[in-house]
């Protein structure tokens, strides 16, 4: 019995599987394994901030489906492998070109999902960007999500419930990834920088994703952040030509820039009653935050909110940033 | 180029900006006298398929001249490359003439261009005391045997505008009017110009933000009628730079900086800024701007929405940013 299943060896002697290595996210874990164990068919939507770890829980879940070799972690049998390099015939992840899920890879996943798997017991089809396909894409995906063919899996990446259609989602057992906790964030960042407090501070701006995290530790991502505070100087000191052309500098950094501006505004908020994410800054927060009264820091983090949804949008994000400080701070 | 003369070189290499001048250099080309013409474009053609092309010999040994249009789209990889560098300088049974439609001449054609001879088509300029069309109109004038009487060329640059192709074609129609070896008068030029209005996105602007509410109506009608629907994302885009363009100048302007600092932090000549921009920023205070501005952030998101009547919203913003009232 052993011999034909690796899975039953791995449960029996409780040894740890490629799905454990999957951390802080009991629920998607319990859901992955159901469907390893062939217990659930139906498709996965995986709802979860980007970087909190769906596409690794789900690539994990595929390997221990596809082992034929240890089953554990580093396992370097040639089905692994294939993952790794992301060359495994009957593994297919579809992703967002130019911010959208086209129609082309959508038809194409849906046609080879009825040609049996190669190698494999099971062919997957990974969609991350549920959230991002367009209404042709959608409705291309919707009769095959209702019945998926038995020897296929579909899994389907978003990161807000809410932008899927509600005629995916309903033909889809939802599994929400919540965001990784700032310890183990940190943990992780302090493998390749022992800086405590700098760990501290990124793991607190990535908003628990962990990708984010890693990518704000080696990208000189303070730098830009301190040059995001520098806006709200200049539009205090009322500095038009200094804060418009700082915004130009940085065009096509500016989703970023308002993540953070997002950040820096509710810790000039909160600066005084609760834990701050950029802790380092707390004293300049202070004195920036009596210099306008709570109503505007209040109208600017609403508006910087509602700038950020209005991304998607294509609109001219260079004006609209310059105009939202013009709105709160020179009206 | 119309017939080969003794110093032909195996490559001809004629660059620049200015299509219309390219295209009538390609067309010479076509017309080489005793000379079969191949005609390829750079286009999606490999380098070692021009190579190839450029080697193989015709039937009879005929002479051969190719015409590789767009020839800054050939990657100029080894081929073409060793191909340049093995031609012989004397060897004219294929000559190769690239029409590379770029101001900067790729370094493989620099170096064709070495052993041949190089044309440059630069973009002409419109500048105010340096307006290269209108020289080119009395050249063109001058080629067609014509001779044109004071004022016709800024006249005709005037009223056409800086397309070359349609200025040429009214200076063919003018030559036919008045025969070769007379001059041509304005009152001539009238009679064979058929006048079409233009305008642009930033003409459109400018008169927004000079408070000319009549022309900017005017100027955005003649838009839509030549742009249709596809005008409106390039004027909500030419409305906020010149208001972005004016609160930076109104700001140095309430700041008491020098005029001609002011003109050189906005990158502009201090005669044209003291004549066309500061007079707009004196009719705009900086509360009416930052109006203004959020005007157009919701004109941004509508025309770029699904509205339906997005030319409207359009017509409304020019109309408030332009009244006097604002």
């Amino acid at each position: 019995m052993f011999q034909s299943n690796p899975c039953a060896v791995s449960c029996f002697l409780k040894v740890k599987t490629v799905l454990d290595e999957v951390r802080e996210q009991p629920e998607g874990v319990r859901f992955l394994r159901r469907i390893v164990e062939r217990k659930f068919t139906n498709p996965l939507l995986l709802i979860g901030d980007e970087g909190v770890g769906r596409r690794f829980s789900v690539i994990q879940a595929v390997k221990e489906i596809y082992c034929t070799g240890t089953q554990a972690a580093g396992c370097r049998c040639f089905n692994c492998m294939q993952i790794d390099h992301g060359i495994h015939p009957d593994l297919m992840i579809v992703g967002p070109e130019n911010g959208e899920v086209k129609v082309g890879p959508i038809r194409e996943l849906v046609s080879a999902s009825f040609n049996g798997p190669s190698v494999a017991p099971l062919k997957v089809f990974v969609i991350d960007g549920a959230d991002k396909m367009n209404a042709a894409s959608a409705n291309a995906i919707l009769k095959t999500l209702e019945e998926p063919p038995s020897t296929a899996r579909f899994f389907l990446l978003a990161e807000s419930a809410g932008k899927v259609i509600p005629t995916i989602k309903s033909r889809c057992g939802i599994v929400r990834y919540r965001p990784l906790s700032e310890p183990f964030i940190v943990s992780v960042l302090q493998r390749s920088d022992d800086d405590c407090t700098k760990a501290l501070i990124i793991a607190r701006m990535s908003e628990g994703s962990i990708g984010r995290a890693v990518q704000y530790m080696g990208a000189g991502r303070l730098a830009f952040r301190d040059k995001v505070f520098g806006f709200l100087r200049l539009a205090l000191e009322k500095n038009v030509p200094g804060l418009f052309s700082s915004i130009d500098s940085i065009e096509k950094e500016l989703p970023l820039a308002l993540r953070f501006l997002e950040q820096i505004v509710h810790d000039i908020i909160m600066v005084s009653t609760s834990p701050i994410i950029h802790t380092d800054l707390a004293q300049e927060f202070g004195k920036m935050r009596v210099q306008r009264e709570e109503e505007v820091w209040h109208q600017m983090l609403t508006s910087v909110r509602e700038l950020r949804e209005k991304i998607r949008s294509r609109v001219h994000l260079p004006f609209q940033v310059k105009n939202l400080f013009a709105q709160t701070f020179w009206v | 180029m119309a017939a080969p003369s003794p110093a032909s070189k195996p490559f001809v290499v004629v660059f620049g900006g200015e299509d219309f001048l390219l295209d009538r250099e390609r067309m010479k080309a076509r017309t080489w006298v005793g000379r079969q013409v191949v005609t390829v474009d750079g286009d999606g053609l490999a380098d070692h398929e021009l190579v190839e092309l450029c080697r193989t010999g015709t039937f009879d040994e005929s002479l051969r001249v190719v015409i590789l249009d767009e020839a800054n789209k050939v990657k100029g990889d080894k081929a073409l490359k060793a191909y340049i560098k093995e031609k012989d300088e004397n060897d004219i049974a294929t000559i190769l003439v690239a029409i590379v439609r770029s101001e900067k001449l790729p370094d493989v054609w620099a170096q064709a261009g070495k052993k041949g001879r190089i044309i440059e088509r630069p973009k002409l300029k419109t500048w105010d005391r340096n307006n290269e069309v209108v020289k080119w109109i009395g050249e063109e004038a001058k080629r067609l045997g014509i001779r044109l009487a004071k004022g016709v060329d800024d006249t005709l640059f005037a009223l056409v505008g800086h397309d070359l192709g349609r200025l040429a074609g009214e200076i063919q129609k003018l030559g036919l009017l008045v025969g070769r070896g007379n001059e041509a008068s304005l009152d001539q030029l009238r009679l064979v110009l058929a006048p079409s209005p233009s305008a642009e996105a930033w003409q459109v602007a400018e008169a927004v933000a000079d408070k000319d509410f009549r022309r900017a109506m005017n100027l955005l009608s003649t838009l839509y009628k030549s742009e249709g629907d596809d005008a409106n994302v390039p004027i909500a885009y030419a409305l906020m730079k010149q208001i972005e363009k004016l609160m930076v100048a109104r700001f140095m302007f309430d700041s008491k900086m020098p005029e001609e600092d002011m003109a050189s932090a906005l990158g502009m000549h201090p005669f044209r800024f003291k004549n066309s921009l500061l007079p707009m920023v004196r009719k705009h205070s900086m509360p009416d701007l930052i109006k203004h501005m959020q005007k157009l952030a919701s004109l941004d998101a509508g025309v770029k929405g699904s509205t339906r009547s997005k030319r409207t919203l359009v017509e409304l913003a020019v109309l408030s940013i332009a009244s006097v009232a604002a």
